[in-house]
This record gives C-alpha cells, sequence and structure tokens, in this order.
C-alpha cells in the first residue's frame, strides 16, 4: 500500500475508498507516526488514539474535498492534521487558558484552518442524520462515500437506481432543510464558513 | 472567503459521520479478531502444557529409552518410571541373583501390569510362594500373556507348597483351556 494508491481509492470513492480508510487506519507506520505526534502535544494514549480516528477522517474528508496537496509524503500531512487536532483537543480541554492557535505554526502549511471541519458541527449532523431514518442514513452514508446509485440500490435492496436517486434526493432535501431550521447550527456554520 | 455552498458543507459533515461509522466498525472488527487471537493464544497455551505435561508423563513412565535400557539388561525392572539409575541398581541386583533386594526395594503397589507381573515372577524365583500366591490372589492381571504366564506358576506354587491335590485341582481349572493343554 502506497500513499498514491491509498489517495487514489480515497478519491475513487465506494468499495475503494472504504477499504483505503480502513487500511489507513489500521496502517502501523502512519498510526504509530500520528500517534507520536499527537502524545508529543501532551496528550495521553486513550486521548491520542481518539484524536487519530478523527486524523483519518479528516485526511478523507481532505481527499473527497480535493483539497489534499501532495506537496510532501502523506505521513507528514497526518501529522499536521494531527497537531492542529491536538492543539485544538488541548484548547477545548483548557477553554479558560490561553492556548491560542494563533502562536502555533502548522509546518509545511499544506492546510487552510478553514478547511478542518468542526466537531461541534459533525455531532449535530451526526444527530440529525440519526433522526432521518436508517434507510435515508444508510443512502445518504454511502453517497457521501462515493458509491454509485447502483451499488446503493444493491446494498440496501431498494427497488430501482432511479428510486435510489430520489430516495437520496429527498433525504438530502430533508437533512438541508433541518439544518437551515436549527439556530444553533446556523450560528455553528456562521462561525466556522461564513463570517471568515 | 467565498461563501461555500451549504450543500457541500453538510455532505462533508454526512461523510465525516458516515467515515467515523466505517472506522469505529473497523476498530470493532480488530477487537474481535484480537479477542479470537488471544483467545487462540490461550487454547494454544493450554494445548501446549497438557502436550508438555503428558510428554514428561509418557516419557516417566514409558520411556522407549528406559524400555530399551530394560531390554538391554535383559531383566525385569520394577517400576521402571523411577529412572535409570534405579534401572542400573535393579540390573546389577538382578546378575548378581539378587533378587531379594529388588522385590525390597520396590514398592509394594506396582501401578503397571507388567511391574506386578515381574514382582510375582521374581517371588517365585526367590521361592517366597506364599508373597507369590498373595500377589496373584491381590492383583488383577489382565494381560493374557502375563495372566496366562502367573496361572501356570499359581500352579507350580501350589505343587512347590505341597497344597494337596483339592487346590491343585482349583488352580488347574483357573487356568486358560490353552495353559491346561501344556500340562497335560
Amino acid at each position: 500500500m502506497t500513499d498514491l494508491s491509498i489517495y487514489q481509492d480515497l478519491l475513487a470513492g465506494g468499495q475503494a475508498h472504504d477499504r483505503a480508510l480502513s487500511l489507513l487506519f489500521r496502517h502501523d507506520t502512519y498510526r504509530e507516526g500520528v500517534l507520536a505526534t499527537i502524545r508529543s502535544k501532551g496528550l495521553n494514549q486513550a486521548e491520542a488514539y481518539e484524536l487519530w480516528t478523527e486524523v483519518v477522517i479528516e485526511f478523507g474528508s481532505l481527499v473527497r474535498r480535493k483539497k489534499y496537496q501532495e506537496s510532501g509524503t502523506m505521513l507528514a500531512f497526518l501529522k499536521n492534521i494531527a497537531r492542529f487536532k491536538a492543539l485544538n483537543y488541548l484548547r477545548d480541554r483548557r477553554s479558560k487558558e490561553k492556548l491560542g492557535l494563533e502562536d502555533y505554526q502548522l509546518e509545511n502549511l499544506t492546510i487552510k484552518e478553514e478547511d478542518l471541519g468542526s466537531l461541534e458541527l459533525a455531532q449535530i449532523i451526526d444527530g440529525m442524520l440519526g433522526r432521518l431514518g436508517e434507510t435515508c442514513k444508510s443512502v445518504l452514508s454511502l453517497w457521501s462515500r462515493g458509491y454509485s446509485m447502483k451499488e446503493i440500490q444493491e446494498q440496501l435492496k431498494l427497488i430501482s437506481e432511479a428510486a435510489t436517486r430520489k430516495r437520496k434526493h429527498n433525504c438530502m432535501k430533508k437533512l438541508l432543510s433541518n439544518v437551515e431550521e436549527s439556530k444553533e447550527m446556523q450560528d455553528l456554520l456562521k462561525l466556522h464558513y461564513f463570517d471568515q | 472567503m467565498k461563501k461555500p455552498d451549504l450543500e457541500h458543507i453538510v455532505q462533508d459533515y454526512v461523510y465525516r459521520s458516515s467515515a467515523k461509522e466505517l472506522l469505529t466498525q473497523s476498530a470493532q472488527q480488530d477487537g474481535s479478531i484480537l479477542k479470537m487471537r488471544t483467545m487462540l493464544r490461550a487454547i494454544a497455551s493450554v494445548l501446549l502444557i497438557v502436550a508438555t505435561a503428558s510428554l514428561v508423563w509418557k516419557w516417566a513412565h514409558e520411556s522407549p529409552s528406559l524400555d530399551s535400557l530394560i531390554a538391554a539388561h535383559e531383566m525385569p525392572a520394577l517400576e521402571s518410571s523411577r529412572g535409570a539409575d534405579y534401572i542400573d541398581q535393579q540390573a546389577e541386583a538382578y546378575r548378581a541373583g539378587n533378587y531379594a533386594k529388588i522385590i525390597r526395594e520396590a514398592p509394594a503397589q506396582l501401578k503397571s501390569q507388567r511391574d506386578a507381573y515381574y514382582r510375582a515372577h521374581l517371588l517365585f524365583k526367590t521361592e517366597d510362594y506364599e508373597g507369590f500366591d498373595s500377589l496373584h490372589e491381590q492383583r488383577t492381571i489382565s494381560d493374557p500373556e502375563y495372566k496366562s504366564e502367573l496361572e501356570k506358576l499359581y500352579y507350580l506354587s501350589a505343587f512347590a507348597q505341597n497344597l494337596g491335590s483339592e487346590e491343585l485341582k482349583r488352580r488347574f481349572e483357573l487356568m486358560t483351556i490353552r495353559s491346561q493343554k501344556q500340562f497335560k
């Protein structure tokens, strides 16, 4: 498994994406390198492992959104994400303390802060997804991971490809409408995306 | 910053939620595999311990090297499980005709049929007919070869002790038909 093959599979979506993400998550070299980076910021092993999951997800998201730049090694990129996540974690933990990210320079700056997700937004959308119902959640989950309509239809045993497409459209519409109606969500979106 | 499309942002968070679920499943699978591996290792360890223990037990009781030692000495060895030194001592006593020493030093209760057979045999050799009769009557020997041999000696022991025709007849009837034919 090479950096390039992981990148290509993540980008390809569908089963190749899932396989690559799981492989990356379990890959000793990447994991140990990133865990060491996180621990060097003063986090314990359990916290580091929790953040490792976040780092992999963040990486997957950046690749899917074509925000990953192959300027260095993938491990260096993952470590960059890890540093950001670790400092963010510490800042949340010691919210009263002044431990701003402004003092921190990301090495080989390849990621913009605004490209990295917000944990609060993720939690709220996660809850909203759960309330949409099992089928809607599954359809949107698979679609977001790059599965084709045909693959989603087969996996979820839906009537037809067209019906699956319609289902996805309706589910997404419902989710967007929920997001727009949520004041908390709107405030967070403004904070993270629209006020910059 | 250009205002990003809300749909793209939401889609990204759907992806994050979905990827988290995928990785959680992956970690659980790893956990199950790890548990399975740990369990298999534990089973393998137990099997190894059992196998080692049974090998040691087998070596102690039916060691081919001890058997070959007994065979090389061309002598019976009581309690062959007691090791090479003991067998050497027995062999020396056997060669010197000191059967009484062998009987004296061997435990009264012999686990193996072979050892019991040899003990009975040596008792007969040392003309301890009462000891022989007692052992023969108390110990059940099922091995056909030993059984047949001891039945013959039991019959001869009655002769040696001059126990009378009734006892001779009784002991004769205890013998196998084949052994009886040999005496006839």
